[in-house]
């Protein structure tokens, strides 16, 4: 048996090419279904973590999908956003109910094409971030970077990163503001990674609801073209007043908003109840109030994963067909070398092999071709699963 | 062949980033400046540690926090706010408002006299317009002191016996100090040279106040002055610093109003210094 397995190598290496080849196809057959499922089970794991991690959700009306992946995940969506006063409701409601940590987020903006989101301190404590260097933002105009932005951008504390206006060539919209990096948080494997982090009062600056400026009141403070009248108590300024486009600790205290405060948009708020029963009141009752919807992500994230599973199922028949097609066309291939090696096996049947010698020698061809091909696909689906991005924050 | 099965190997133990540990909040109170700090020193006794950021020596209505400061209070469990815009540099900072506390919510504020700006089409607005102060008037700050006692009963409720305690010796103090002016000047018509003396008002008192410069008094105000002076019958004038010699005399003189200083106590022992206020006003009315 042991000189059957040293003919069965000794013959896949003078076909070297031959073998690799074979090795090769089945190797991504089999790798195929193994690198899919065990995307699909990170890719469960992190969504079901993450809608575990945040109890109830509350946002505007609509999909509830875009809500969820909106608000976990930072993804652009179409829904309106909600009011401070809604927030405010929901804070005022949730103390009536026993307790529970709002926490307000703006994802509308971005900065270098990653999510920048405006957010309140609290978020931090409850997602358990912290920063690996720096400081959380602690005035308007401060950002701090999730691990993989900073890490893309090659930013780090002390550097400065501009927000993306809304429309660069509309000189109506509010010009970028530049952030200042104080910080940049630890890397925690979620959505959190790839976003960049300000004050929300930061956030509602880039969308041109609150600005800084120094004393327009004062005589002499402005340029008198700047000034369109004065009386006692009024002073109108001309729009041209270039505003502070960067906020930071020396002038951060020049920043106010502008309007209603009730009437800042937030894009979603995430609830953290003080208890079971708690949660069960406020979602009760909130969920009632008109333009707005109280969610549980974990359910929503359920529903999702129902049809993401249902397309693994697809993925599986697919692949399950590929495989079948790859092991016949390499049996195929191995008939057809028996057959070109008839005069190979007639010398071995002439020094006196027994006539399942041949077959037991193809067989051991064909099972260390099969090994190799094992080989390959752990090393194939080891390398995917390392090298692609994470799933989730990519969604 | 050994070396793709040893990167395989390596490649299947690839680990996932470590968990990051809840950054859960400080056990101490963060107050930002004087009389509040004093206050709450008097309810929490050693329960709780209580920080004041705000260097001794600086007054607290002209002072902003450092990003030091700052980041430790985010990470207090209680902060506890003067409001009513003691706070003016609250509008460009990141605190968490589920642990800060504004005691001043639901006192009636006065208001001050501000000019207005808009940009533009803008509809128009000003930055700050009640005085600070309410504390200034004993039963005001007592009510102030209600509003934190009952912040930190909801944060600490295990040492709500020293709370009471400290809240009960403390309104008792408060009461004493706010009788002693009533009965010094209920029935007197006063004047004023900051809006903040009107929250005196709320105490029985009746005081008109306005914002006088005590270097150097502008016209409009002391046209003010005279009017009110001249309808209320005034002899009294509260300055919250000493003014200039020269002001003070042509105020006795033209106006027939003695000057005293009566503090606006944001910085030392808000006690002592009410009552050596009281005590100037005393024997100005004697």
């Amino acid at each position: 048996m042991r000189g059957l397995f040293v003919l069965a190598l000794a013959h896949a290496r003078h076909h070297a090419v031959r073998s690799l080849l074979l090795a090769t196809c089945l190797s991504i057959t089999i790798a195929l279904p193994i690198t899919t499922s065990s995307l699909m089970v990170r890719y469960e794991e992190d969504l079901v973590a993450r809608g575990q991690a945040t109890p109830l959700l509350a946002g505007p009306e609509g999909n509830r999908f875009d809500l969820t992946l909106g608000a976990l995940y930072f993804r652009a969506n179409p829904l309106r956003t909600l009011d401070m006063a809604s927030v405010d409701a929901l804070l005022a409601e949730a103390e009536k109910a026993g307790g529970a940590v709002v926490v307000p987020v703006h994802t509308r903006a971005s900065a270098r094409g990653h999510a920048l989101v405006g957010t309140v301190p609290e978020y931090f404590e409850v997602r358990g971030l912290a920063a690996a260097s720096g400081t959380l933002p602690v005035f308007v105009g401060d950002a701090v970077l999730g691990a993989r932005v900073a890490e893309a951008l090659e930013l780090k504390v002390g550097s400065t990163l501009f927000s993306d206006p809304e429309d660069a060539l509309d000189i109506a919209t509010p010009a970028a503001l530049e952030l200042a990096i104080t910080g940049v948080l630890a890397p925690t494997g979620t959505a959190d990674d790839d976003a960049v982090f300000v004050d929300l009062k930061t956030a509602w600056a880039i969308e041109g609801l609150g600005h800084g400026h120094g004393d327009v009141t004062a005589e002499g403070a402005l340029p008198e073209g700047f000034v369109l009248s004065r009386t006692e108590d009024q002073v109108a300024v001309s729009p041209a007043l270039i505003e502070e486009r960067r906020l930071s600790g020396a002038n951060a205290g020049t920043f106010h908003l502008h309007g209603d405060p009730a009437s800042l948009p937030v894009s979603a708020a995430l609830i953290f109840p003080d208890s079971r029963k708690a949660g069960t009141l406020l979602r009760s009752t909130a969920d009632r109030w008109e333009g707005l919807q109280v969610l549980a992500p974990a359910k929503v994230i359920d529903d999702l994963l129902a049809f993401v599973l249902e397309l693994k199922r697809l993925f599986d028949r697919l692949s399950s067909v590929l495989l079948l097609s790859a092991v016949l066309s390499s049996a195929l291939v191995l008939l057809l070398s028996a057959r070109l090696r008839e005069a190979e096996f007639r010398t071995l049947h002439a020094i006196g092999c027994a006539p399942s010698a041949v077959v037991k020698l193809v067989l051991l061809e064909a099972l260390c071709l099969v090994l190799f091909a094992l080989v390959l696909a752990a090393l194939w689906s080891g390398l995917a699963l390392t090298l692609l991005p994470n799933l989730i924050t990519t969604l | 062949m050994r070396a793709f099965l040893c990167l395989a190997l390596l490649v299947g133990c690839s680990a996932d980033p470590e968990p990051v540990t809840r950054n859960a909040p400080e056990d101490v109170v963060y107050v930002t400046g004087e009389p509040l700090a004093w206050v709450t020193r008097r309810l929490v006794g050693d329960a709780v540690p209580v920080n004041c950021p705000v260097p001794e020596g600086t007054d607290p209505m002209h002072w902003g926090p450092e990003r030091e400061a700052l980041a430790a209070m985010q990470r207090a469990k209680l902060i506890l706010f003067h409001g009513a815009g003691y706070e003016s540099w609250s509008g460009g900072v990141s605190l968490p408002a589920s642990r800060t506390v504004d005691t001043s919510e639901g006192l009636e504020l006065v208001g001050r006299e501000s000019v207005t700006h808009s940009h533009g089409l803008d509809g128009e607005h000003s930055h700050g317009e009640v005085d600070p102060s309410p504390w200034l008037e004993p039963g005001l700050l007592a009510r102030q002191a209600g509003a934190a006692h009952r912040a930190l009963v909801a944060t600490w409720p295990e040492h709500q016996a020293t709370f009471d305690a400290g809240l009960a010796a403390l309104g008792a103090e408060l009461e004493a100090l706010a009788s002693d002016l009533v009965a010094t000047a209920a029935n007197t018509p006063l004047l004023g040279a900051s809006p903040a003396y009107e929250y005196l008002n709320q105490g029985s008192l009746d005081v008109r106040a306005f914002d006088v410069d005590p270097s150097e008094p502008s016209a409009g105000a002391l046209v003010k002055l005279e009017a009110a002076q001249s309808a209320r019958k005034a002899t009294i004038l509260l300055w919250p610093v000493e003014p200039a010699p020269e002001v003070a005399a042509k105020l006795e003189e033209h106006l027939g109003l003695t000057s005293v200083v009566f503090e606006i106590p944001s910085q030392g022992n808000y006690l002592e210094k009410q009552r050596a206020s009281l005590a100037r006003l005393r024997a100005a009315l004697e």
